[in-house]
């Protein structure tokens, strides 16, 4: 043989060998080449497969790992089914038994099953006859043992692991070895390994994780101290004994035995990576500190229920633990305390010396910790762990807000990518320099659309095929959601910001979503589920690959963040081209050239050839990283290219945080109005009341006037939210109860009344929120609340009150009151965290109090409770109607006929607050005979403006009198009440349209059957909307008796308009709606017939309901 | 394990396209271990989990007709991958066997499930698994068994080059060499399923 050539590179030789076409000279070349060269090897091994392959080869190839994971846990008996070779080759090398059962003989033990096998070797369990108890024996792996060193090396290190005696380390008998065998005998212990109690239980609570974390520390400490690392610490190496508090930790000693045995071979790493530290991921020397490190990892797992370091294969786990911080503890289980979380992140700490000193110290420390969270009175946190934790705050915030970051970004999005670019590129750069800054955006849903139903906005997504609405993301209810991006996001924005942004929006209302994020869908029809979503970008990645061609996207369910670069962005066409339109941080459109250093051209050419073309305009808003991705193209920051409308290019650089989208979000909130600004949204607000409002003129406010006083009393300009204020107080002295304007407060105080009001006459009933009790069983009045009288109290926030009714005013009042800060605040009272109340009885009796004022706002909900309709004892007929929604209409249709047969009817519509008029249309079919004449239930006009079609009152089924729908008799019913209708107030001719009408009678098509007892309706001041228009039509019916409280008065159809600098939202009446008896809803209400007066009980769950009684009473006098 | 039923014939008669039936069949072989697998690292008693994948399996195949249903834009084995991801994500979540077993309806094992990457992740490396497994057999089979065995003792029982060398009588540069054909062969191997499939 040549040395000379045996010397010489060939990488020709090297792809030869690899292809299979190198011929047997050649071969021997290489052959010794490669003994000495390792770069050859380097290029043969990258060659031969990629890195991960190579990594993850053996854990592939190995068919027993299932076993493994059981470690200690369970006897499995090796059956014929997939016996790997090496646990024969073990059992051929036992000694015969005398026991037919057993499996053989090992020195003095009896083996009666096998408990596993790994790569050390395998475990088998035995019995010692001598003492007749179980033990473990852990055969070293024949292989290895034909190694002299590895051998020597295992039986010293099993030694040295015997020396060590204590309760929380697996106790080893003795290391034996037979002519062929060597092993090690261990106490065999039941029960689960920590991994098997953490897949099944998730994460645990504190004193759970102390208890656990203390014992392993302290037996790490015993090991330490006889100079041993266990190198392999993970929850699947500690077992948790079988009825006993007690955890012990097994396979000391072992690792390293191993490991050197193997050490020489390069390329592959051994073993699970996911509790490693840092410098055995390294390959850097090894010391006691790389067992706290673990020790870190495992609290880490048990209290988040989640390995710290997640990835695809072991190398990328590898590269997470050298360069990556895992998500702050506490961000994924908000319940362990602050200093534990320290605790474990210090554990965890990259350095070595940023670590804790010693085991021993560790578990002192858990040890006192535990002992304070048993009893926290009793016995004081370590002073250390306290300052731990108030040391950690300030990293600990700059970590959160990037691990919040992180949550959303990357977990939801599982940025392998991202994450490093990312959060690396933000925090070099220490501080944005502001042209640099642009934003994310991520989309919890592959697709959604927000529709806006009867006024009201809903989230529409595609799940699993379908449309859903939404009705929560984790714990916000769609309507707060949508209220709150209301107020705080330019309304132009709303919608899309909802769809694409919503883990933002979360964020910013302190509500961070988990991932999964739990998400409660309804369908279509009606039903409920809850969807928990998450997604990956792997995913993405993989989708748009496989989607070519061979997927249409209609058939694409994943729910998949997407992440858009920039803040807007819209694909418009120009010249036939398509161009990229984006939004940069100066508030102004500009045409991307160039992003990632690629085209906006090639981008769009790249994601046609790879997208469904449908899909290309959608995705390249919303996902262009990972379109850039796909073209290898994405770097953090991300260079782009924008053209100005002038031509000139700006070039910037994308650095996407979440810090900078919250500041831009408060930024674009608070930046006050300059004067000119101001005035120009106040001339804006006016025109469009002018030029839309209904009720405008309806009570003699002067709007010019009180523009010119709102800009008199800001000369300097003024700030959006108070501007929002100032217009509400506006719009309330309208009559219109549905008024509102939104931008006004972003979100309420952090302090709650802790009770509910409700009036009874002009006193107040003070109870809890559970409607168990009063808030004093014997005092159910209150008087006064910080010692002002409560009409007094609540007066002041009648300002921030839609117009509307008295009762509606009183009760949304009495809502307002419970934003307790904002109450004190307007009454000038000490924000104390006590509230001093007076009660009283109905004997005139007082009684003082103080509670506490609460975090937690109490809720009214719907009262009385929602409950089933159905025939009641005396064969009177129940209808509850909490919502004029379609359901009602169907209950009505349906209860119309199943109590056909009853004396009497109740339809109970208290406390609803409106929806369409169908149930009303329903309703009075039943009661109208099909020859009566037909009946007018409303009257209205809309407000001429161009935005509003011929049509505009359709959905309100109402029509002008010569609306062809209208037959004969229609007509002539409305030309009758022509004649004598006399609206309260006249709306301007010229600026309203013609008369609507709602017609009500038993359609000759479709006759219903009519009833032909007396029917009562219960209402209250919360019926609001379409049912004061239920209750409007059915008002002075001979066979329908109106029974209860006034009710809130409001008929709009309310539209909103925006105002330009500000992107304060106003909502008013597009529309003069009318009783038939010719008074206005708005400011009135409907009157009942026999009016109900509440007692206090009522309000309470199991309370006399004394409006059924009335209804009951009323009933049994007409039919007499 | 009990094999998987011979029911197959039956219920995939409605299958005509005889490249769909070998997905099929390819298919069951591939995944019926990795399911069995993942089962039993949910803690799964054998029985348990022999049970559950034939479940699964079963459901699956069950369900062939609503494939056949849709418009054929998704081809038979991407359809069967989604499927079966879907059932084990739908079982694997549920904790107790008798619940995943029996508990659940053929329909509500296909649903789309709640995501979960980690089940998912696994899903991926049992079938991964698989098919290393079965390339193993064939390049094992196919090669000189010095070369195997070179690979077997460096790779898979992590013996340093020099002792495995000295093992096998064998130069060092022909272990480094050997076990890299092997690697090799794997992968290719692997590849080219993993493209027909």
């Amino acid at each position: 043989m040549n040395s000379s050539i045996s010397t010489e590179c060939d990488l020709l030789l090297i792809d030869q060998l690899l292809n299979e076409v190198i011929d047997g000279e050649s071969s021997e070349r290489l052959d010794q080449h490669l003994e000495s060269c390792g770069s050859c090897r380097g290029y043969l091994e990258s060659n031969a497969a990629d890195v991960q392959t190579w990594t993850d080869i053996k854990d592939l190839l190995q068919s027993d790992a299932v076993d493994e994971e059981d470690f200690l846990t369970q006897t499995g008996t090796p059956g014929t089914r997939n016996t790997p070779a090496r646990i024969k080759e073990i059992i051929s090398a036992l000694v015969p038994s005398e026991f037919p059962d057993h499996l053989g003989r090992l020195g003095i033990y009896e083996v009666t099953g096998v408990i596993g096998s790994g790569a050390t070797g395998v475990v088998l369990k035995a019995i010692d006859p001598s003492l007749d108890r179980t033990v473990a024996i852990k055969v070293l792996s024949p292989v290895l043992a034909s190694s002299g060193a590895a051998r020597q090396r295992f039986e010293r290190e099993s030694k040295a692991a015997a020396a060590v005696i204590h309760p929380n380390v697996v106790s080893i008998h003795g290391v034996s070895s037979s002519e062929k065998l060597s092993y090690l005998v261990m106490a065999y212990l039941g029960g689960d390994s920590l991994q098997k109690r953490l897949s099944e239980c998730g994460p645990m609570e504190a004193v759970e994780i102390l208890r656990i974390g203390s014992q392993i520390a302290a037996g790490l400490a015993a090991a330490h101290d006889q100079g041993l690392v266990h190198r392999d610490i993970k929850p699947a190496n500690i077992i948790i004994e079988d009825n006993v508090e007690r955890i012990a930790i097994t396979d000391f000693g072992l690792a390293r035995a191993v490991d050197d045995a193997s050490i020489t071979r390069e390329g592959v790493i051994a073993g699970t990576p996911r509790y490693m530290s840092p410098e055995q991921s390294r390959g850097h020397s090894v010391t006691q500190q790389t067992d706290l490190f673990s020790l870190g990892s495992v609290l880490y797992a048990i209290a988040t229920g989640r390995p710290p370091f997640l990835a695809d294969s072991s190398y990328a786990v590898m590269r997470k633990i050298c360069e990556e911080d895992p998500s702050p503890v506490r961000d994924l289980n908000p319940d362990i305390p602050d200093w534990l979380a320290a605790t474990i992140e210090k554990l965890m700490e990259k350095d070595v010396e940023d670590r804790f000193e010693s085991s021993a110290h560790v578990a002192q420390l858990l040890e006192s910790a535990l002992a304070h969270v048993q009893q926290p009175t009793n016995v004081p946190l370590p002073a250390e762990l306290k300052k731990l934790a108030q040391s950690k705050q300030p990293t600990t915030r700059n970590r959160k807000a990037l691990a919040m970051f992180a949550t959303i970004f990357s977990a939801l999005v599982s940025l392998g990518f991202a994450l490093t670019a990312w959060s690396t590129g933000a925090f070099q750069e220490g501080s944005f320099n502001s042209k640099g800054k642009e934003y994310p955006r991520v989309a919890l849903f592959s697709n959604a659309k927000v529709e806006e139903v009867s006024g009201e906005k809903q989230l529409k997504v595609f799940h699993d095929d379908k449309w859903y609405k939404v009705l929560s993301v984790g714990d916000l209810s769609s309507k707060q959601l949508f209220e709150f991006a209301d107020e705080n996001i330019p309304s132009r924005r709303v919608n899309k910001r909802v769809i694409e942004d919503l883990p933002v929006l979360c964020q910013m209302m302190k509500k961070p979503l988990t991932i999964p994020t739990p998400v409660r869908l309804e369908g279509t029809d009606g039903s409920v589920i809850t969807a928990r979503i998450t997604a990956s970008e792997e995913k993405r990645l993989k989708l748009i690959k496989s989607q070519t061609r061979e997927m249409p996207s209609s058939k694409f369910r994943d729910e998949n963040v997407r992440v858009s670069l920039f803040p807007d962005v819209k694909v418009k066409m120009k010249d036939g081209n398509r161009e990229l339109h984006v939004l940069h941080d100066d508030d102004k459109w500009y045409t991307a050239r160039k992003i990632g250093g690629v085209s906006t051209e090639s981008i769009f050419q790249h994601a046609f050839e790879n997208l469904d073309p449908k899909d290309v305009d959608r995705r390249m808003v919303e996902d262009m990283p990972v379109i850039l991705k796909n073209m290898g193209k994405l770097s953090f920051p991300t260079p782009v290219e924008l053209e100005a409308k002038d031509g000139s290019i700006t070039k910037v650089n994308i650095i996407p945080t979440l810090e900078s989208r919250l500041e831009l979000m408060e930024n674009v909130k608070n930046r006050p109005l300059e004067a000119t600004d101001f005035r120009k949204d106040v001339e804006h607000f006016k025109k469009g009341l002018e030029g839309r409002f209904a009720y405008v003129d309806a009570n003699g406010v002067d709007l010019d006037f009180e523009c010119e006083q709102l800009l008199a009393k800001y000369p300097d300009g003024i700030q959006p939210v108070k501007f929002a204020e100032e217009l509400g107080m506006v719009m309330s002295k309208f009559i219109d109860g549905h008024a509102s304007v939104r931008g006004a407060r972003s979100r309420r105080s952090e302090q709650a009344l802790p009770f509910l009001i409700e009036p009874i006459g002009d006193r107040f009933v003070a109870f809890n929120d559970d409607r168990k009790s009063f808030v004093d069983a014997k005092f159910p009045f209150v008087m006064s609340i910080d010692g002002v009288p409560v009409e007094k109290l609540i007066e002041p926030l009648g300002a921030y009150v839609a117009q509307g009714s008295p009762q509606y005013r009183l009760r949304n009042k009495l809502r307002a009151v419970r934003d307790f800060g904002l109450a004190r605040e307007l009454s000038d009272l000490d924000s104390a965290t006590e509230v001093k109340i007076e009660l009283a009885n109905s004997a005139g009796e007082v009684q003082k109090k103080r509670l506490p004022v609460s975090q937690r706002y109490p809720t009214y909900g719907i009262w009385p409770r929602p409950q089933d309709s159905r025939i009641l004892d005396n064969n009177i007929g129940y209808v509850r109607i909490f919502s004029m929604n379609g359901d009602a209409k169907n209950l009505v249709g349906k209860c119309m006929t199943e109590f056909a047969k009853t004396d009497g009817l109740i339809i109970d519509v208290r406390d609803n607050g409106g929806g369409t008029r169908e149930a009303l249309v329903e309703l009075a079919a039943h009661l109208m005979k099909p020859e009566d004449t037909p009946r007018i239930a409303n009257v209205c006009k809309y407000v001429l403006h161009r935005s509003h079609s011929e049509d505009h009152l359709e959905s309100r089924f109402a029509f002008r009198a010569d609306f062809a729908g209208f037959d004969a008799r229609n007509q002539a019913a409305i030309q009758k009440f022509a004649k004598t209708f006399e609206p309260q107030w006249k709306p301007e001719a010229g600026r309203f349209s013609e008369w609507h009408y709602l017609v009500v009678s038993n359609p000759t098509k479709d006759p219903r059957p009519f009833y032909d007892k007396h029917v009562v309706i219960l209402m209250n001041e919360k019926c609001f909307s379409a049912t004061d228009i239920f209750l409007g039509a059915f008002k002075g019916w001979s066979n329908v008796t109106l029974v209860g409280q006034p009710s809130g008065g409001g008929s709009a159809k309310s539209e909103s308009f925006n105002l330009p600098v500000s992107g304060c939202r106003v909502k008013c009446a597009s529309m003069a709606s009318f009783q038939p008896n010719g008074k206005l809803y708005d400011g009135n209400g409907i009157e009942p017939d026999v009016l109900v007066q509440p007692t206090p009980e009522y309000f309470l769950e199991g309370g006399d309901d004394p409006f059924i009684a009335k209804a009951m009473e009323v009933l049994s006098e007409k039919s007499n | 394990m009990t094999e998987f039923p011979e029911t197959q014939t039956s219920l995939l008669a409605n299958i005509k396209s005889l490249d769909d039936r070998q997905a099929w069949e390819r298919f069951v072989a591939l995944y019926r271990p990795a399911i069995y697998r993942i089962a039993r690292k949910r803690g799964f008693q054998p029985a348990d989990a022999e049970d559950l994948t034939q479940r699964v399996l079963t459901s699956v195949a069950g369900s062939i007709h609503r494939w056949k249903k849709m418009d054929s834009g998704i081809r038979f084995r991407h359809w069967l991958r989604r499927v079966v991801k879907n059932a084990i994500i739908n079982i694997a979540t549920r904790r107790k066997p008798e619940v995943a077993i029996s508990g659940l309806s053929d329909q509500e094992l296909l649903l789309e499930p709640v995501a979960d990457d980690e089940t998912e992740q696994q899903i991926e490396v049992e079938y991964r698994r698989q098919l290393f497994q079965r390339a193993a057999e064939i390049v094992k089979s196919d090669i000189e068994p010095t070369t195997w065995r070179a690979f077997e003792l460096t790779v898979m029982d992590e013996v340093s080059v020099e002792t495995a060398a000295s093992t096998l009588n064998k130069s060092i540069g022909s272990v480094y060499a050997a076990r890299s054909r092997v690697m090799k062969r794997l992968k290719s191997t692997v590849d080219a399923w993993e493209e027909a499939l």
